[in-house]
């Protein structure tokens, strides 16, 4: 059949077909970070992503510090009245902390989960087709950043890295949909603390779902729910949000909690991507696996 | 020198479009609107119009490979969609009468398609997590509506300063 393998359109068209399939499989298989042709890529289009958004990011700050003029004077009424109590508490947390620390040095315990070094970075962009939940920030592995890493904003935690190149990170925000995307939280109720795992984001409702929760633990709306850092990745006591409603599970096995995240997962701009200082269970890991080498 | 321009305007506006995405979503209408940009598709629609093909092709595959890679870290998705679209459109625009207006229903109608294919693609790797009404009322009608104002703004300068350029490359 000679007409029909001469035909140059139909063999462009059936390689390209073969060559994209192989593309999407070698894209989403799973892996630890991208391969160093798509680093080095990424970073030259992030360099001249960086030097796109700074004027627009400018632009924005101005007419946000514009809008916040305009309700300047009922915010200073609330923050004075705030400000009375923020001296209470500041007391009384660094009574708990050095209490904390003198605790610590009798019964000898160093690490705590809860340390954490911290990178400040800025957003440089968003997905512009918005199906993937990623933003991408200026910083990457030379700044010390991995992947895994937990970020967040002054207000809340919002996502982690997935992968980084040498100048340019791609963040994961925990709305996004896939089914790794796993945090251990804890829900801080009146009595004890409850845990269950962040699984799952409504897209509806805009709100985070804590799944696993035993049946037999009650859980208040309006509680905290923060890290537990038992997951060996991000530290403890990062905020995630606030419980709204608590409903039964599809099974009545387990309760599921709809947590509003504290921090926005659209308007982003200022980020800090957080490294977890207490070693988590894949470096004690490979300690052991060392020592059992030599 | 004039022909570093058609570039650095395809990267002036691959860039302008995570910009114009940090706007999306908007709340209109009792519903949240996702404004997808695809300025960069439609530039290209016109080069290979007003200028030549072939810049076409190569602007689409070239552009298209850093999207992937930048932006959905999936390759070979937009890498193969904007070529593609490119060729449907000339197949088509030779059966019909090449005016602005058309053309511009032309992208249009391309866009849709191109939402459309991304939108199966992502259901199918469990990106996307939305039904079809849902996609229809939340992300194509706003999406449309915010491309084809970019054509009703620049769609005609961009035709004359094409055309403008290629009479200026064929002379030399």
């Amino acid at each position: 059949m000679p007409p029909f393998f001469m035909n140059k359109r139909l063999i462009v068209l059936l390689v390209s077909i073969i060559l994209l399939v192989a593309l999407i499989g070698f894209s989403l298989r799973e892996r630890e970070n991208i391969s160093w042709p798509e680093q080095f890529v990424k970073d030259i289009v992030g360099f001249g992503q960086n030097i796109a958004s700074k004027p627009a990011g400018y632009v924005q700050g101005l007419v946000e510090n514009v809008q916040d003029l305009t309700n300047t004077y009922s915010e200073n009424q609330t923050l004075k009245a705030r400000l009375e109590e923020l001296v209470q508490l500041e007391t009384e947390v660094i009574d708990l902390t050095r209490d904390n620390e003198e605790l610590r040095g009798i019964i000898g315990i160093e690490e705590n989960l809860r340390d954490f070094n911290v990178v400040h970075a800025t957003v440089i962009a968003r997905n512009p087709d918005q199906w993937q939940e990623t933003i991408i920030i200026d910083k990457g592995q030379v700044n010390g950043i991995e992947t895994n890493m937990a970020v967040q904003t002054a207000s809340g935690m919002i996502g982690r890295v997935k992968d980084t190149g040498q100048f340019t990170s791609t963040i994961e925000l925990l709305s996004a949909r896939n089914p790794n995307n796993r945090v251990s939280a804890l829900i801080q109720s009146d009595e004890s603390n409850v845990f269950g795992l962040v699984e799952g984001f409504d897209r509806e409702r805009e709100e985070l779902m804590v799944r696993k929760i035993p049946f037999d633990q009650e859980v208040q709306e309006g509680s905290r729910v923060i890290t537990s850092g038992l997951g060996g990745i991000f530290p403890k006591d990062l905020l995630i949000g606030e419980v709204t409603e608590v409903a039964q599970d599809e099974y009545g096995l387990t309760q599921i909690a709809y947590v509003k995240p504290a921090s926005s997962l659209y308007d982003l701009e200022h980020v800090m991507v957080i490294e977890r200082t207490a070693v988590g269970q894949s470096e004690i890991e490979q300690d052991s696996q060392d020592e059992e080498a030599e | 020198m004039t022909r570093f321009i058609l570039p650095l305007l395809g990267i002036f506006i691959f860039y302008s479009e995570s910009i114009f995405a940090t706007f999306s979503p908007v709340q209109a209408y009792g519903d949240t609107r996702f404004l997808v940009p695809r300025f960069l598709f439609l530039f290209i629609l016109l080069i290979s119009i007003y200028y030549k093909p072939r810049t076409a092709y190569i602007f689409g595959f070239v552009f298209g490979f850093m999207y992937d890679l930048f932006f959905t870290g999936i390759i070979g998705i937009y890498m193969f969609l904007f070529p593609l679209l490119i060729y449907i459109a000339l197949a088509v625009l030779k059966l019909i009468h090449q005016h602005l207006i058309v053309i511009g229903l032309l992208g249009i109608v391309l866009i849709a398609g191109l939402e459309w294919v991304v939108y199966q693609f992502n259901l199918l790797i469990g990106v996307a997590g939305v039904d079809f009404s849902t996609f229809l009322t939340q992300r194509l009608y706003s999406t449309l509506l915010f491309n084809s104002l970019f054509l009703l703004l620049l769609a005609y300068p961009l035709k004359v300063w094409m055309i403008n350029l290629r009479q200026t490359h064929y002379q030399e």
